[in-house]
């Protein structure tokens, strides 16, 4: 498991303004990607972190704004001495679409969900913590990875 | 992402050119796949070892592929990366795909899946039960049989080891009867091909590793009209092949069944006389 790098320090944090588009999701996928490969994870942990920023925009695209146009979702970056918090907050619709993820029970629930709510399994699969909340007029989303005590 | 195709013989050869197969394409990408599969070119061959990122979307349209291939053909993945993979594996489809490292490997899966496809099937030894009556029988699933030009029945064994008639599936229907299984202990989940079928249970080919013993779920359908969804266990397996006993089969399979094969002796009755 990494550690925070040298080149990404402990407290560093960038915020993602995207428009909420399927094809801007994917320069946000892109962008990530090039994060988590600083922050020391191998290739198949980064393209796994990458799917998971993904499927969640994705799930803001196109479940809590529904394909609308102009509308933007947020996401901060942010690490700590010990994980890397992903925090996506967004103005649309409330769908709580964690009441499938069975608490510790991913892997079962993979093989029933539906085809087309693989992208939750999955960010619960990839995720050490995941929690989805709403504030005010916001839905907040917050995916945590661990990182190495080392 | 660009769509490239091939045809190599009967093998239609699909490229995908770019780097992602995500939400962004993916409904681009299976009307493509669709329409390739409607023109008839069935036995395919997705190369995707240009894509290195495949998203939960991207991957439902392969899988919504295979589910229109709907068991009239093959799909073999070829040129999968490590990345990719682990999203196979994540979500338990890994076992679901024919997967290739190279197109030359991808060629030869096909090839040796289709030919286990084309074992002669060996005819079971059966009871020779009486012919069953044939009242009551579904019209609609009888018009969708292929019973009157059916081949005849290879000589039987006298031995009686079956409790039950076997029915192989060519004279059932043209096109295979695709079964989903789902182990009942572990929930993974697989598809097999019936070679045949009695009222006390079925031989299933299958790509997948089952185990004797392991109880699953079947689901499938015969015909246009017969669905049905029993449970069965795991009695014998080899090359690939699995002896499945139905687990206290339905009424209406068990009659259903009952009357398909009791069918099938009037047909041999005919094609011996």
């Amino acid at each position: 498991m990494p550690s925070v790098t040298n080149e990404i320090p402990s407290g560093s944090s960038i915020v993602f303004h995207v428009p909420a588009r399927l094809a801007d999701v994917r320069l946000l996928g892109c962008s990530v990607h090039a994060l988590f490969l600083n922050l020391g994870f191998n290739d198949i942990e980064t393209y796994q972190l990458e799917l998971a920023v993904t499927e969640s925009a994705n799930n803001i695209v196109k479940h809590a704004y529904q394909f609308a146009d102009d509308m933007y979702l947020n996401m901060k970056f942010f690490t700590t001495a010990n994980k890397v918090i992903c925090t996506f907050v967004d103005n649309g619709k409330f769908e709580n679409f964690l009441k499938n993820n069975g608490l510790g029970e991913f892997a079962l629930n993979t093989k029933i969900l539906p085809p087309n709510s693989r992208g939750i399994a999955i960010i619960c699969e990839v995720m050490d913590e995941v929690s989805y909340r709403r504030s005010g007029d916001k839905n907040i989303l917050r995916l945590v990875k661990y990182l190495s005590c080392s | 992402m660009k769509i490239n195709t091939e045809v190599f013989g009967k093998i239609f050869v699909v490229t995908c050119e770019g780097s992602r197969l995500d939400a962004t394409f993916a409904q681009e990408f299976f009307s493509s796949m669709q329409m390739f599969i409607e023109k008839g070119h069935m036995d395919i061959v997705l190369d995707l070892s240009s894509v290195e990122f495949v998203d939960s979307t991207g991957l439902g349209a392969i899988v919504r592929c295979l589910k229109e291939i709907d068991g009239r053909g093959l799909l073999v993945l070829c040129g999968v990366n490590e990345m990719v993979l682990s999203l196979l594996k994540m979500t338990h489809l890994d076992d679901i795909f024919i997967q290739a490292v190279d197109r030359v490997e991808a060629f030869g899966r096909l090839g040796a899946e289709k030919e286990k496809k084309r074992v002669p099937l060996e005819v079971p030894p059966a009871e020779p039960v009486g012919a069953a009556k044939v009242t009551g029988f579904d019209e609609a699933l009888l018009a969708s049989l292929t019973m009157e030009d059916s081949e005849p029945i290879e000589e039987i064994n006298d031995e009686e080891r079956r409790k039950y008639l076997r029915i192989i599936n060519k004279q059932i229907m043209n096109e295979d009867i695709i079964v989903h299984c789902t182990n009942s202990a572990t929930e993974k989940c697989s598809t097999g091909v019936v070679l045949d079928i009695s009222p006390g249970g079925l031989l299933l080919i299958s790509t997948s590793k089952l185990s004797v013993r392991d109880e699953l779920i079947l689901e499938g359908r015969i015909g246009r009209n017969f669905r049905f969804r029993e449970h069965a266990v795991i009695r014998n397996s080899r090359d690939g092949k699995y002896g499945l006993e139905f687990i206290k089969p339905s009424r209406q399979t068990t009659s259903f069944l009952t009357q398909l094969t009791g069918s099938v002796m009037l047909t041999r009755s005919r094609v011996n006389n």
